[in-house]
């Protein structure tokens, strides 16, 4: 699992950080399509925006995966939502990509310091 | 607000590809966009055109869509392995997943029209049957009684030697003025009287109750006009009044509203009309009309009396309270007789069904016990049904569970598809048992239920049904959906879908068999009685049952006093009756064959004294005219009949039946041997014994249904005994109808009040006396019956299924060199096999049948092997009919076709 996982990350890594994105905001909180892509449209100041025809095929990925679930969710004078959560394995993943991230960013970092230098 | 279903729609190329579920996601965020920007401050154009840009793209949207098509659908998949059980099953049963489960199988049925409509025929049937003979059963044991407080209520019996007996009005009269428990208590008897209005009288059965009686109960409350009767009304003297039920109002009054206040003649004397009762249950009761009980001083004075006893317990008091302080009571009123009794004891018990006869309570339950028999076999063939069908649906349960459909979801949908066809034959089902019913009330003997019962499908018949199908939509779903949910899908989209598991074959296999075994069970039960009742029908009945009539003349009370005032009456009317034209003979007498003697008497033999009065033999008494054996047509075997020469002041002489000489004369020849007995006379309880001469021995003509052991019987002649009331006998001559006009105008020439009772043709009392058994008979049969159809239905459901699955086989066989004949034997042989196992395995529950049934129908002969044996052939034909047509269908089977199709 875990070389697959490893592999995957790198290709997904290599594509931009769009899963760790939703993985990250779902840690905190199970949260919906449309607020999701409001939370890193505002969190990002604008600058990163993830078209309906970008975030689902993302999140029904992610879902097949198993790294997420969602549900349909019905509140009392609403009408009902799909909630996504993250799951255990999902967690797990969302581990591995921070730590990737970190390294990835000080590795650039070192690269962006030593040209600096 | 746009439509953004239409505006996602409108850019797909492929529609059919758009999950619902992700359209409803998208529609949403659209819409959560769209209000964002509305809120951000942009004109309603503004938001549009932006938010519309998220579908520039369409091949992106189409792929989208397609991503979420292979999510996993099923909502109870989405929680696999991430919730608790709990919520999983909650999910599993949403009503929102049901309902679909239940359209879904709603299109499916209809698409399968044939199937759906064997299936729903089958159950129906079961439901049907089921839910009327429960509709008898509710109405008998578990409806509440239509009145106040009905368990207060307590009915009063004396026990001697252990049956029941009638109180006196001086016993009655005892416990009233001295019984502590109860809050009232109350006598009534029936009786019968002339009713008089102004055109003819009447002969109805009247109820005679203490003032109380109705109000305690509640009986025909609350009445529709007037009042019931007042304290004062049961003294002799006041007594004349007269409250009638409903439908006694409408049919003899028209439902006159001023009837209150009118004077009606009962039996000749003047009652005023004081109340009406209500509609309902009195309705149902064989009184027509109540009157007051009134005891006179001389009716106080025997202590004996036909009286029934009700009480209502006072509260907080027991029955078992109440049974002892009654015990105590009676003990000490026994004390104070000259000559105490004993054998007598008084036992207090629940009114409710009270008045049922335990054969009846047994029979509707054997009743019920055989409905519920069709009811399961009906399941097990629907359950064939859909097991069949599973086999041709594996494929798209394969799809389903490839699609992530857990084990528990196809279980559920094909549950809920059962219960679907269950609800719909229910529905047919409720339908059908309203006539069941029709025809059981119909059926049933009068006056077998208690009036209070109400037959009817009433909310909680209903209810029943109700549950009825909702657990055989679980019986009969429940293997065919557990086979389904081990379908493999990748063995099954390998194999094509075509595939026949052996283990499912034999399932279907085991379900014929159980059909079978149960419907053999049925159909013995069946066959014992409808044995039993042919045995009734074909019993010598020792007289002759044809072109006989008889009815009796209800002579009131205080009209034939004297014996001299009896003989004349009758002696004259059964000579210028058997004068009419068309009238062979005619008699009098106070019993007939089948009816039976209204008298019971203790006697001894001359010469075999028996010291203790007690210890003597008992038989039943008729008085009869030197007619009566002419007219019945009861053969006289030894000595001679009556003569005109048996008069009153000749020498007693008395005509038994074979019965009683073999049981008391033994040996010896009868003619001449003496039988020492009391004469019965009118109005006394003793009279001193006398001799009777034995003149001569008739055959043993019927005293009871046919085919029932003849009772010990002793004619004597109505001349030397005569009775105030008899039954008058006419014999018509060849195919003559029964002068009724002159018969009336003879009546009415010695006295024109007195009306025609109870007219009958024998074959009228012949059929009533086998009334009970008759009912049980025909609905045991037709239950057996249904079975019996049912079960065939199964076996030429899996023979038919067996040979469309291995036309291939057969065709293979065939191409070999196999004859027809060989392959018609291969599919009977495995029909009859299956056939044959369900009737081994049913003998066993037929074993029990019988001796169950013992009580229910009369004769049923547990023991004897020709009813099981004409049932298992029956069975066994049946079977070999249904699988002729698939042994056949298999012979045409062309090899070539059968080849080339795989």
């Amino acid at each position: 699992m875990k070389n697959i996982h490893a592999r995957i990350l790198d290709r997904e890594l290599k594509k931009g950080s769009a899963e760790l994105v939703i993985l990250a905001l779902l840690d905190a909180r199970p949260r919906h399509g449309y607020e999701l892509s409001d939370l890193i449209e505002t969190q990002s100041g604008g600058d990163v925006r993830f078209t309906l025809t970008s975030l689902y095929p993302l999140l029904y990925r992610l879902e097949k995966r198993g790294w997420i679930h969602g549900r349909w969710v019905e509140k009392a004078g609403q009408r009902r939502r799909r909630y996504y959560r993250i799951t255990a394995a999902g967690r797990q993943v969302l581990a591995e990509q921070r730590r990737g991230w970190e390294r990835f960013v000080a590795a650039i970092n070192r690269i962006v310091e030593v040209r600096n230098a | 607000m746009p439509d953004w279903k239409a505006e996602i729609i409108n850019r797909l190329r492929d529609r059919s590809a758009a999950s619902e579920d992700a359209l409803e996601e998208m529609v949403q965020h659209l819409d959560q966009r769209y209000r964002a920007l509305l809120a951000r401050g942009r004109t309603e154009a503004q938001a549009y055109a932006e938010t519309i840009e998220e579908l520039n793209d369409p091949a992106a949207l189409a792929a989208t869509l397609r991503a979420a098509s292979r999510a996993p659908l099923d909502a109870s998949a989405w929680d696999r392995g991430n919730t608790g059980p709990a919520r999983r099953r909650a999910a599993l049963f949403a009503p929102a997943v049901l309902l679909r489960d239940a359209r879904f199988g709603l299109r499916l049925l209809r698409r399968n029209a044939a199937f759906t409509a064997v299936a729903v025929a089958t159950l129906a049937l079961g439901i049907a049957a089921t839910t009327a003979i429960f509709s008898v059963v509710y109405g008998l044991f578990f409806a509440p009684l239509p009145y106040a407080q009905p368990d207060r209520l307590v009915m009063v019996w004396p026990y001697v030697n252990g049956d029941r007996a009638g109180v006196s009005p001086k016993s009655y009269t005892a416990w009233k003025r001295q019984a502590t428990s109860f809050a009232d208590i109350n006598a009534w008897s029936g009786r019968t009287v002339n009713v008089a209005t102004a055109d003819r009288p009447e002969n109805v059965s009247a109820g005679a109750a203490t003032p109380g009686f109705l109000a305690m109960l509640g009986y025909g409350y609350p009445l529709t006009i007037g009042r019931s009767f007042q304290e004062d009304e049961g003294v002799p003297g006041r007594d004349h009044v007269v409250v009638l039920t409903y439908q006694f109002w409408q049919e003899r009054f028209g439902g006159d509203p001023g009837i209150l206040g009118r004077q009606v003649r009962v039996n000749d004397e003047p009652y005023t009309v004081v109340g009406v009762l209500g509609k309902g249950p009195a309705d149902r009761q064989q009184n027509k009309i109540w009157l007051p009980l009134a005891f006179t001083d001389a009716d106080l004075q025997p202590d004996t009396g036909g009286l029934y006893v009700m009480a209502r317990l006072k509260d907080g008091v027991t029955i078992a309270q109440a049974n002892a302080s009654m015990t105590a009571l009676s003990a000490r009123l026994e004390q104070e007789r000259a000559r105490p009794r004993s054998g007598w004891t008084i036992q207090l018990e629940a009114f409710r069904n009270d008045f049922v006869a335990p054969s009846t309570v047994r029979g509707l339950w054997l009743l019920f016990g055989a409905v519920l028999f069709v009811l399961l076999i009906a399941c097990a063939n629907v359950a064939n049904l859909l097991l069949a069908r599973g086999t041709t649906r594996h494929r798209e349960l394969a799809i389903r569970a490839a699609m992530g459909a857990t084990r528990g979801a196809v279980v559920r949908q094909l549950l809920v598809e059962t219960l679907v066809l269950a609800l719909a034959g229910g529905l047919l089902g409720a339908w059908l048992a309203s006539a069941i019913v029709h025809a059981v009330v119909a059926l049933m003997p009068p006056f077998t239920l208690p009036s209070e019962t109400e037959i009817t499908l009433s909310v909680p018949v209903l209810l029943f049904a109700l549950a009825a199908c909702t657990v055989s939509g679980v019986v009969a779903g429940l293997a065919p959906a557990w086979q389904a949910s081990r379908t493999s899908a990748a063995d099954t989209m390998r194999e094509g879908g075509r595939t026949i598991g052996d283990r499912r074959f034999a399932l279907r296999r085991g379900l014929v068999i159980l059909e079978v075994a149960l419907a053999l069970t049925l159909l013995a039960g069946g066959g014992l009685a409808v044995h039993a009742w042919m045995r009734q029908m074909t019993a010598d009945l020792g007289f002759r049952a044809d072109h006989l009539t008889t009815f009796s003349l209800p002579v009131p009370r205080g009209r034939l006093t004297t014996t001299d005032q009896m003989r004349a009456f009758y002696g004259s009317l059964a000579e210028r009756l058997a004068t009419l034209p068309g009238v062979g003979a005619a008699s009098v007498s106070t019993g007939m064959p089948v009816s039976g003697a209204g008298y019971r008497g203790q006697f001894e033999i001359a010469g075999d004294r028996v010291v203790d009065p007690e210890k003597r033999p008992w038989t039943s008494v008729i008085m009869a005219t030197a007619s009566y054996h002419g007219t019945f047509g009861i053969g006289i075997r030894h000595g001679r009949a009556f003569a005109d020469t048996d008069r009153e002041g000749s020498r007693p002489v008395a005509i038994v039946n074979e019965t009683f000489a073999q049981r008391f004369l033994a040996g010896r020849d009868p003619i001449g041997q003496h039988i020492v007995m009391a004469p019965p006379v009118s109005g006394a309880f003793t009279a001193a014994s006398i001799d009777w001469e034995i003149v001569g021995v008739q055959a043993d003509a019927a005293n009871a249904a046919p085919g029932r052991p003849v009772a010990a019987e002793v004619v004597l002649p109505f001349a030397q005994n005569p009775w105030p009331a008899a039954i008058v006998a006419v014999r018509t001559i060849g195919d003559a109808s029964v002068p009724w006009t002159a018969i009336a105008d003879v009546l009415r020439t010695i006295d024109p009040t007195i009306p025609l009772a109870r007219v009958q043709t024998i074959e009228q009392t012949l059929s009533r006396s086998m009334a009970s058994d008759r009912f049980y008979t025909a609905f045991f049969a037709a239950f057996a019956g249904v079975g019996l159809v049912l079960a065939a239905v199964g076996i030429y459901g899996v023979m038919s299924f067996a040979v469309a699955q291995r036309t291939h086989e057969i065709g293979l066989r065939m191409a070999l060199g196999g004859s027809r004949r060989h392959v018609v034997g291969r599919i009977l042989r495995e029909g009859m096999m299956t056939a044959l196992a369900g009737t081994v395995l049913g003998a066993i529950g037929a074993a029990f049948v019988g001796r169950l049934l013992q009580g229910a129908v009369y004769g049923i002969q547990p023991s004897n092997p020709i009813p099981f044996i004409a049932v298992a052939v029956t069975l066994l034909l049946a079977a070999l009919a249904a699988c002729l047509v698939p042994a056949r269908r298999a012979a045409s089977v062309d090899p070539i076709v059968a080849l080339r199709r795989n």
